[in-house]
C-alpha cells in the first residue's frame, strides 16, 4: 500500500468530476511457499485514468478478467490501490480518516452481479434493506416505514418485508439489492453486471428501473458490464478496459459508431446481433487467440499479441516496445493505440450500422409501439443532466 | 484416415449423387453413404421428434418439463432452440439422448426418430452405441464434461477408438487432426496435456474435437459459448459453423441469446414453458413473429446501434411453474393481447404464412384480433 498519508486534498482536474481516478493501480501478489513469498504479481488494473461526471452514467465493458470489478470496487475504497489515487467530489479516498471514511460511504454504494449470493439467505428482506440505515443511524424510529417505502421504490410489493430471499425470483432479488444500495440516499452507485444473471424479459425491467433511478434522484453511475448492447443503452460515456488497461474512452456515438481503438472495433464485431439479414451481411474480425495472462502481461501494446491492425500494418515495431497512452483523438474522446488515425478510418466492426432492419415486432404493433415512444418521451428529458433530483 | 473427408462430402445436404472421385475407406463409411443417398431419395429428415413428453416426479408434484414437443431437423440444418430459463431447451437436449436422470425424470411418451431409427426402441446398451458416434454434444460447461484426471489427446482418441473401432495408433492420429482442425496450435505437443492446462474456450474446443471425433450427423450444442468472453465465443461459433459446413453435419443449437440464433441458425424453435410456441425460417421468426411472448422478447432487447434509450419494452411477470399446467394459453397471465379465450383453450401450432411457420396463439389466427 503506498497510500502516503496525503493529508492536504489535491484538487480533482475536472471540475465536473464527481469520481476522479488518476494512475490507478491494483496489483495482486501471487505467494508462494512456506514464506509465502512474492512469485509475481496479478496486474489486475494497471495505471488507469478517467473521471466520472456529476450525473453521468459511465459504461466499462472488456472481457472477463480484464479488471471491471477490481476497479469499481477501488472507486468506492472496497479495494485498496498499490499505486495511484482516487477523488470523490474532489476528496482523496486514501486520505480519509475512519469516520471521514464512513460519511463518505454513505454517498457511495454498490450493487452486486450475483442476485443469489450477495444477499444473506437467513435474513429477512426487511433487515436486509434496514441494515445500512442502521449502520449509518438513519431513520431511526421509523425505519421500517423507510424499508416499505423503498421496496415500493423498487417495484416490489412493500408488505414482504418479512419474507427471505429465496422465495423471490432473480430479477426481485436484484431488486431488494438495488433498494437495500439506495436506503443511505447515495450519490453514486457502482453497478457492476447487475443484470448479467437475469433472464432476457427481467433485464429489461432492471435496467429500465435503473434508468428511471438514476432520472428520479440525479445518481451517477459507473455500470459495468460484458454486453455491449446494454452498455450502449444506458451510458453516457463508455470505457472499453482490456487486460488491465483503459484502451478507449468517449460518448457512445463514438466508441459504437467510430471507435479509434482495434479491440474495441474487434469486440463490436464479435457481438451477435439478434437480426439474421444484418448478421448475414457482417463481416467479422475473429481475434486470434486467448487473452493473455494479467501476470506476464505483452510487451509494448497489450494488444498486439491479437490485433489485427498490427497485422496489417505490417507488425510495427513500436507496438511491441511502447505502450500507448490513453489520448485525445477527437472531441471528448481518448484511445490508447499508435495508430488509432488508421483505425478511425477503417469500417472492421462498424458494418452493423449500414443495415438497421426493423425487428421483431408486426408493423401494425411496430406503429402502436411507436405512439407509445412518442408519449413516453418526457421521460427521457433530464437524463444525464447534473444535479436533477437531489 | 479419410473416414472424415468421405463424410464431408456425404454429409452436405446440397450432394445427392456420389461423386466419382470418392474413395470410400471403410465399410461403415459404404453404408452410411447408402444410407444417407436413400434417405436423401425419399426426402427423409434427419430427425423427427413427436409428441415428446418428459416429467420430473417431484414432491412438489409432476413437473411438466418438456411438453407434447414435435419438430424435425433437416440433413445439415442447424436449428435453433430459444427461449428463457426452465422453459425446457435443455430437458429436450437431453430426451434426444435419453440421458434425463432418472429418477427424478421420465420420457413419458413421444417418438424420435434419428435417421430411421426409434431411439426409445433401443436398449440401453444400443443407445450407448449410437450416442456419440451418431450424436455428438457440447454442453454449457466444458470442464464438467471432461475428465480431469485424463489428458485431452486420450479423451479424444477414446472416443474415436470406441465408436470407429480404430487401432490405437490410428485414433491418436484422428486426435491430432481433430485438434489442429478446432483450433488448437501445437496439437501434437498439446495431446499430453490435462484440461485444466487450458482455458476455458480451449476446453470448449476439445469438447468440439470430442463431439465430431465420430463424425456424427448431429451436433447437440447446448449453450456452448455462455460461459464464454464475447470474442471467444464468436471463435467457437464461426468453428461450429464452419465444421458443420465442412461435414455436413446437423445442429440443434440451444441459446438464449437471440443474437446468436440470428447469425447461426436456418430455422429457429421459440420454446415457453415446456412449449414450442413458435416455429419458422429464421427470417420470418424475427421479422415478422406470430406470437406476443417471441416478439416480447425480441423488444426488450436493447440494440448494438441505436442510440442511448428510451424505455425498454418489457414482459412483465414471470414464466408459470410446470407443475400441473391448466388448459389455457401459458403465455396468457402476462400477455397483453390476452382475451378470455386465451384462458380457457389452449391453442395449437398452427400454420402461418410463412414457410414452414407455425404458432400457438388464437389471437394471430386467421381471423384473429392481432394482425
Ligand atoms: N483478490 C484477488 N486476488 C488475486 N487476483 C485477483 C483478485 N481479484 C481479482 N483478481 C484477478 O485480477 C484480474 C481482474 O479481475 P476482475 O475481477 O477485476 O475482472 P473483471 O473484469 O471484473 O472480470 P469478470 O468480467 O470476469 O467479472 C483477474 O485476472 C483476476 O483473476
Ligand atoms: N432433475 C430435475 N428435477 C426436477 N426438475 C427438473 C430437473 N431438471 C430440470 N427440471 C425442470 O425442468 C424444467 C426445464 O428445465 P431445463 O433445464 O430444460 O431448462 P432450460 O430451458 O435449459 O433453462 P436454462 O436456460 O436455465 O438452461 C425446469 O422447470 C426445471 O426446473
Ligand atoms: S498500438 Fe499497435 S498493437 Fe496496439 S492496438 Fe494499436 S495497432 Fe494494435
Ligand atoms: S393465445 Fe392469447 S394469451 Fe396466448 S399469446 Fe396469443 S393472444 Fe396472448
Ligand atoms: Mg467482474
Ligand atoms: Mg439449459
Amino acid at each position: 500500500m503506498t497510500s502516503v498519508a496525503n493529508t492536504a486534498a489535491a484538487p480533482a482536474r475536472d471540475p465536473g468530476a464527481l469520481v476522479d481516478v488518476q494512475n490507478l493501480k491494483i496489483h495482486f501478489p501471487i505467494l508462494t511457499g512456506v514464506f509465502q513469498t512474492e512469485a509475481g504479481r496479478v496486474r489486475a488494473v494497471d495505471d488507469i485514468s478517467f473521471e466520472i461526471r456529476k450525473g453521468e452514467t459511465l459504461g466499462l465493458v472488456g472481457e472477463s478478467g480484464c479488471g471491471k470489478t477490481t476497479t469499481g470496487r477501488a472507486l468506492i475504497r472496497l479495494r485498496n490501490p498499490t499505486a495511484g489515487k482516487v477523488f470523490f467530489d474532489g476528496r482523496d479516498l486514501m486520505s480519509l480518516s475512519r469516520g471521514e471514511l464512513r460519511r463518505m460511504r454513505r454517498r457511495m454504494q454498490i450493487i452486486f452481479q450475483d442476485p443469489y449470493g450477495s444477499l444473506n439467505p437467513r435474513m429477512t428482506v426487511g433487515s436486509i434493506v434496514s441494515e445500512p440505515l442502521e449502520t449509518h443511524h438513519l431513520s431511526s424510529g421509523h425505519r421500517m416505514d423507510r424499508v416499505r417505502e423503498l421496496l415500493a421504490l423498487v417495484g416490489l410489493n412493500p408488505n414482504y418485508t418479512n419474507r427471505y430471499p429465496h422465495e423471490f425470483s432473480g430479477g426481485q432479488r436484484q431488486r431488494i439489492g438495488i433498494a437495500r444500495a439506495l436506503a443511505v440516499e447515495p450519490e453514486f452507485i457502482v453497478c457492476d453486471e447487475p443484470i448479467s444473471a437475469l433472464d432476457v424479459s427481467i433485464q429489461a425491467q432492471v435496467l429500465n428501473l435503473l434508468v428511471e433511478l438514476r432520472e428520479q434522484f440525479g445518481l451517477t453511475y459507473l455500470f459495468i458490464a460484458h454486453d455491449l448492447s446494454v452498455v450502449r443503452h444506458i451510458s453516457d460515456r463508455v470505457g472499453v478496459m482490456y487486460l488491465g488497461k483503459l484502451v478507449e474512452l468517449g460518448p457512445p456515438t463514438a466508441i459504437y459508431e467510430s471507435p479509434g481503438h482495434p479491440y474495441t472495433r474487434a469486440l463490436l464485431s464479435a457481438v451477435p446481433i439478434p437480426d439474421p439479414k444484418a448478421e448475414r451481411k457482417r463481416r467479422r474480425v475473429i481475434l486470434t487467440g486467448d487473452v493473455p495472462s494479467p501476470v506476464n502481461p505483452p510487451s509494448g501494446c497489450r494488444f498486439h499479441t491479437r490485433c489485427w491492425l498490427y497485422e496489417r500494418l505490417g507488425r510495427p515495431e513500436n507496438c511491441r516496445t511502447e505502450d500507448p497512452p490513453l489520448r485525445q483523438i477527437g472531441d471528448d474522446h481518448r484511445a490508447a493505440c499508435h495508430y488509432a488515425e488508421d483505425a478511425l478510418k477503417s469500417d472492421v466492426g462498424v458494418a452493423h450500422l449500414e443495415d438497421r432492419v426493423r425487428r421483431g415486432t408486426p408493423a401494425a404493433v411496430a406503429a402502436r409501439h411507436e405512439a407509445a415512444a412518442q408519449a413516453a418521451v418526457p421521460h427521457e428529458q433530464g437524463a444525464g443532466v447534473a444535479g436533477t433530483g437531489e | 484416415m479419410t473416414l472424415s473427408d468421405d463424410r464431408s462430402r456425404l454429409g452436405s445436404p446440397a450432394v445427392t449423387e456420389l461423386p466419382e472421385d470418392v474413395t470410400i475407406a471403410t465399410e461403415e463409411g459404404r453404408r452410411l453413404a447408402e444410407q444417407l443417398a436413400d434417405n436423401r431419395r425419399h426426402a427423409r429428415k434427419l430427425l423427427e421428434v413427436r409428441n415428446l413428453s418428459t416429467q420430473f416426479f417431484t414432491r412438489d408434484g409432476v413437473v411438466h418439463a418438456v411438453d407434447d414437443v414435435s419438430f424435425e431437423v433437416d440433413y445439415g440444418e442447424t436449428l435453433g432452440l430459444v427461449g428463457e430459463s426452465g422453459c425446457g431447451k435443455s430437458v429436450t437436449a437431453l430426451s434426444l439422448t435419453r440421458l434425463v436422470p432418472n429418477p427424478p425424470g421420465k420420457i413419458v411418451s413421444g417418438e424420435i426418430i434419428l435417421d430411421g431409427i426409434n431411439l426409445l426402441k433401443l436398449s440401453s446398451e444400443e443407445m450407448r452405441l449410437l450416442r456419440g458416434k451418431k450424436i455428438g454434444f457440447i454442453f454449457q460447461d466444458p470442464m464438467t464434461s471432461l475428465n480431469p484426471t485424463l489428458t485431452i489427446g486420450y479423451q479424444i482418441a477414446e472416443s474415436a477408438r470406441m465408436h470407429l473401432r480404430l487401432s490405437r495408433k490410428d485414433a491418436d492420429e484422428r486426435a491430432v487432426e481433430l485438434l489442429s482442425k478446432v483450433g488448437i496450435p501445437r496439437s501434437r505437443d498439446r495431446m499430453r496435456d490435462y484440461p485444466h492446462q487450458f482455458s476455458g474456450g480451449m476446453r470448449q474446443r476439445v469438447m468440439i474435437a470430442i463431439a465430431l471425433a465420430c463424425d456424427p450427423m448431429l451436433l447437440l450444442a447446448d449453450e456452448p459459448t455462455t460461459a464464454l468472453d464475447v470474442t471467444i465465443q464468436a471463435q467457437i461459433l464461426e468453428l461450429i459453423r464452419s465444421l458443420s459446413e465442412e461435414f455436413g453435419t446437423a445442429v440443434i443449437l440451444i441459446t438464449h441469446d437471440l443474437g446468436i440464433a440470428a447469425g447461426m441458425c436456418q430455422r429457429v424453435n421459440v420454446m415457453y414453458a415446456g412449449r414450442i410456441v413458435e416455429t419458422g425460417m429464421v427470417d420470418d421468426i424475427f421479422e415478422t413473429p406470430q406470437m406476443p411472448y417471441a416478439w416480447g422478447l425480441l423488444d426488450s432487447l436493447p440494440r448494438l446501434d441505436e442510440q442511448k434509450g428510451a424505455r425498454l419494452r418489457t414482459i412483465e411477470g414471470l414464466p408459470p411453474d410446470l407443475i400441473d399446467p391448466a388448459d389455457e394459453c401459458r403465455f396468457s397471465p402476462r400477455c397483453t393481447y390476452a382475451r378470455d379465450v386465451c384462458r380457457q383453450k389452449e391453442p395449437q401450432l398452427t400454420d402461418r404464412v410463412g414457410e414452414r411457420h407455425a404458432a400457438r396463439c388464437w389471437g394471430t389466427e386467421p381471423g384473429g384480433w392481432i394482425q
